[in-house]
């Protein structure tokens, strides 16, 4: 609990200067090793697709070693599919998944899962709901005889909905009082705009959940469930013939009707901006910046060079926004940014808290580098951003559940099993140029700006620091009269 | 339990007992090394662990041996500046740093082409970190862990209970009486002579365990271990006599505010040393308690009853001593006083009579889970390596440490229940500073 973890996972401008050493080599007076060559490219396994009979498909990667299955399921919706009026339905439709199904009531469900050391929850991404499981391998097959209940055969008991509405009511209290929390649901609304249809909350607000109603998750869940045929991501201590088998003997019956649900559109661009908003955290001692800016999307020719640019950027220790807001400027824990791509666009985001009292010339410090980045990035930036790149793919590939969660991107964003060894091969090409055109979107005009911080101590400054139309808005991103603030 | 339960729960698993290969050896200056191969991903890991921690800092320099960690990464004459980072991002490498009570570690992950360039790092700056050091240096390392007090502890929610919790739970003087963060006034008073000090007596070969994993051969691994490690002068360390393991806390009860809406409860025992016999009894204990829904304390405050937002149980396993906690958000409108008689109800139930056979397999096969999950990652099984020969002298280990828990029996976890008990038991309440807000509707 009091471990505490210094944030060095963060993003650099320059190369080193080594000095010039007097020992042999291999001893320390003789100066840094050397590495022994270039890391030659790296990219995770790739999945096998494997269709299944009754319809759906398997994308599996087999991993023996260790007795460990985790397994994916992705049906298309997620918080993007919430009705206008009731944001939250699809991420509490979802919770209610594994909390009574099949001939379980909650609680016999619960019993049934921590008897098997299962981890089976269902997650509301923006395009889609992921329902995960992992489990040891010897487990499997009742496993999926309960992953088969919640997914075909929820109960949707209305006192079951009543318990977990008081509970997630107890959540988003104490999310209110979470400054990160807050400025990414501020943060969606300021971005994409009212109205778009992840301008909201997954989890919904205090007022959205409360007139939920079972019906209305059953019909939900169902809906969005018989759209389309299910995609199953399985890595692990399985072979292609049991899996197919166990799964084709479980969810033959999912029947679809309807269409798969839409792509939320991109939002409208943000011109002549930034939208600059301010957010009230009273007595908080640190102030929490985010920028969001629009990127190329996942199946973009130029998204290589994008994520790229945005490691430069904020994505390892020695990236520029960490090097001079933690490093030379000593005014936050960290900074950092990164890009975050989806189907039908793309954003780079870029995070960091700090101190109250430098709030002014830390965010005009942050905005001065996202300028600057137009200005061009070094060959030797890109080639540490690869290498950044390349390692956290490596790692990623490490542990079952992180490489499904990798192929579970490529689903979500529509990206074929062999995307990540094309886009190694993508980026060994691009050179400072190329990142620096497909950054060209990604600028301070077409940008969101949130400040969270106590505005009886940091309006002030902030706005004379940087000049421009301030908007003060309540913890959900709705405008506050100008003359509360 | 029903009979369908039954048959899920099953007989306890055949599958093959994970392994953690290893050869250890030690260099003459004292230097612990464990070596683990595994060429399945082109990767190594370096995890360097010293046994200094908060709990060795001398009094008005709390949170100095955090605040040191951070200097590690600040240069040396043959690497100065930003060299450490620069250097190793620039072959796709990236590092990172822990401080506990008990000890620090320091890791660096990276391609396997870069081992001889982490190893030389890694030696380079346990040889002569101090020699570099600077006041510029400590004075923004010294912003930076403000900063990070403030982002990790005092502007989330309830972190305040991280700076109560150790003097409220041990007597003034104990190595683990205050956190590890420190006080800003001792952090502000930290001079550059406190680092040269503190460097010299603590960050030497006597004191340290590197862990080299991954994708490499010890042939050619070992020589260059000698080379750059084997030249630093052996220091013998100071003796640390183990204090007498606290039996009540030394506050019974604090109550505190923070920046919430709903008030919430921290529950604290003292409990046994990490991997001392009752350690695992208390791992089980708080599985059965608060691990998935099922879970007494979840099944009753927060699924049944609605009282609880938000419950964590668990054994928080240290060298000298540990803690039991059990924290707990209130739901809007309930008092901690409630949730607390509620929580040592359920705890005097187990300790009246013992866990079911049922809850004690559940619990057995989430921790096992947790282990076989936890031996995938290259980093995971270097610190366990290292986490190991810390607290009991070998890396060989795991095995007799997943006995501790498939050896576990009812009257194992009944027993440790029983010393959970209301006169032993630390209460730290948490008020709200902040009114409901209600505030989206």
């Amino acid at each position: 609990m009091t471990l505490l973890l210094t944030l060095l996972t963060l993003g650099c401008a320059h190369t080193t200067k080594v000095p010039t050493f007097v020992g042999p080599a291999g001893t320390l007076d003789g100066g840094p090793t050397p590495p022994t060559a270039e890391p030659p490219p790296f990219s995770p396994p790739q999945a096998q697709r494997l269709d299944l009979p009754g319809g759906g498909q398997v994308w599996l990667i087999e991993r023996p070693g260790l007795p460990l299955v985790s397994l994916r399921v992705i049906v298309p919706g997620g918080r993007a599919a919430d009705p206008a009026a009731s944001p939250g339905l699809v991420s509490m439709a979802d919770e209610m998944l594994t909390h009574g199904a099949g001939e379980r009531d909650a609680q016999a469900f619960a019993q049934a899962m921590d008897a098997l050391a299962l981890d089976l929850s269902a997650s509301t991404d923006d395009t889609a709901t992921v329902i995960s499981l992992d489990t040891h391998a010897e487990r499997l097959e009742p496993a999926l005889d309960l992953l088969a209940d919640a997914l075909l055969r929820p109960i949707f008991a209305a006192d079951e909905l009543d318990r977990l509405r008081d509970q997630r009511k107890g959540e988003l209290t104490v999310d209110q009082d979470d400054p990160r929390t807050v400025a990414g649901w501020v943060m969606d609304r300021v971005y994409y705009g009212e109205g778009h249809p992840l301008a909201h909350p997954a989890e919904g607000t205090l007022e959205s959940i409360a007139s939920l109603q079972a019906d209305q998750l059953r019909a939900s869940w169902e809906a969005r469930r018989g759209a389309t045929a299910p995609v199953f991501v399985v890595v692990g201590d399985v072979t292609a013939d049991t899996i197919t088998a166990e799964l084709e003997a479980r969810f033959s019956g999912w029947e679809t009707a309807g269409s798969p649900a839409a792509v939320p559109p991109a939002p409208q661009p943000i011109t002549q901006g930034p939208r600059l908003v301010l957010v009230d955290n009273p007595g908080a001692t640190q102030t929490r910046l985010s920028v969001r800016m629009p990127a190329p999307a996942a199946a973009d020719a130029q998204v290589e060079g994008a994520r790229l640019g945005a490691i430069v950027l904020g994505g390892t220790f020695t990236s520029r926004l960490n090097r001079l807001l933690r490093e030379e400027k000593g005014y936050t824990y960290g900074a950092f940014a990164g890009l975050q791509t989806a189907r039908q666009d793309g954003v780079v985001v870029v995070g960091t808290s700090v101190q109250r009292d430098v709030t002014a010339p830390a965010l005009q410090d942050l905005l001065g580098e996202l300028r600057r980045i137009h200005e061009g990035l070094t060959a030797e930036e890109l080639t540490k951003a690869r290498g950044s790149r390349r390692t956290d793919l490596v790692e990623a590939s490490a542990s079952r559940s992180s490489l499904a969660d990798l192929q579970v991107d490529l689903v979500l964003q529509g990206l074929a099993p062999d995307a990540y060894a094309r886009q190694a091969s993508e980026e060994a090409t691009v050179d400072p140029a190329a990142a620096l055109a497909a950054m060209s979107g990604s600028t301070l005009d077409h940008a969101s700006v949130v400040v969270v911080g106590d505005l009886s101590v940091i309006t002030g400054p902030v706005q004379a620091a940087v000049p421009g139309a301030w908007v003060v808005t309540d913890r959900l991103g709705r405008p506050l009269p100008a003359a509360t603030k | 339990m029903t009979l369908a339960l039954l048959a899920l729960l099953g007989a306890p698993l055949q599958a093959a007992e994970p392994t953690l290969p290893f050869e250890q050896y030690q260099l003459d200056n004292g230097l612990n090394v464990i070596l683990h191969v595994d060429h399945s991903l082109p990767q190594v890991v370096v995890d360097v662990w010293y046994g200094v921690g908060s709990k060795d800092e001398v009094a008005g320099r709390t949170g100095f041996a955090h605040l040191f960690e951070h200097l590690m990464f600040m240069g040396t004459t043959r690497l100065p500046g930003s060299g450490y980072d620069d250097l190793m991002e620039q072959y796709g490498g990236w590092n990172n740093a822990w401080t506990a009570e008990d000890s620090t570690n320091y890791y660096d992950v990276g391609p396997r082409e870069l081992l001889p360039t982490l190893l030389w790092m890694e030696a380079d700056r346990m040889d002569g970190l101090a020699r570099a050091m600077t006041k510029k240096k400590l004075n923004l390392q010294r912003k930076v862990v403000l900063n990070e007090l403030r982002q990790s502890i005092l502007d989330v929610p309830y972190g305040s209970t991280e700076i109560e919790i150790s003097p409220a739970m041990y007597p003034a003087g104990y190595p683990y009486a205050h956190p590890v963060i420190g006080s800003p006034e001792d952090l502000n008073a930290a001079t550059v002579d406190d680092v040269v000090g503190f460097f010299d007596q603590w960050y030497v070969p006597d004191d340290a365990s590197l862990v080299v994993a991954g994708d490499f051969e010890p042939d050619q691994v070992k020589p260059l271990i000698q080379r750059l490690f084997g030249g630093m002068a052996s220091v013998p360390l100071p003796d640390r006599p183990a204090p007498p393991v606290p039996e009540l806390p030394a506050r019974p009860l604090v109550e505190t505010t923070d920046q919430v809406q709903l008030p919430g409860t921290m529950l604290s025992w003292h409990s046994p040393a990490a991997l001392s016999p009752g350690d695992a009894a208390m791992d089980a204990l708080a599985t059965i308690l608060g691990e998935g829904m099922s879970s007494r304390m979840q099944a009753r405050l927060v699924h049944d009853e609605g009282k609880v937002t938000e419950l964590q149980v668990y054994q928080y396993s240290q060298k000298l001593s540990s803690i039991f906690q059990v924290f707990a958000v209130c739901a809007e409108g309930v008092q901690p006083e409630e949730v607390e008689a509620e929580v040592q109800e359920e705890l005097d139930a187990i300790a009246a009579r013992g866990p079911t056979e049922d809850e004690l397999q559940r619990a057995r096969n989430a921790i096992e889970l947790q282990r076989i999950q936890e031996l995938e990652d290259l980093h995971s099984r270097a610190e366990t390596l290292n986490r190991y020969h810390f607290l009991t002298g070998t890396p060989d280990y795991l095995a007799k440490d997943l006995a501790r828990y498939t050896d576990l029996t009812v009257s194992d976890v009944q027993a440790a229940a029983a010393t959970l008990t209301l006169a032993r038991r630390q209460t730290l309440r948490i008020r709200p500073q902040r009114a409901a807000q209600g505030g989206d509707k």
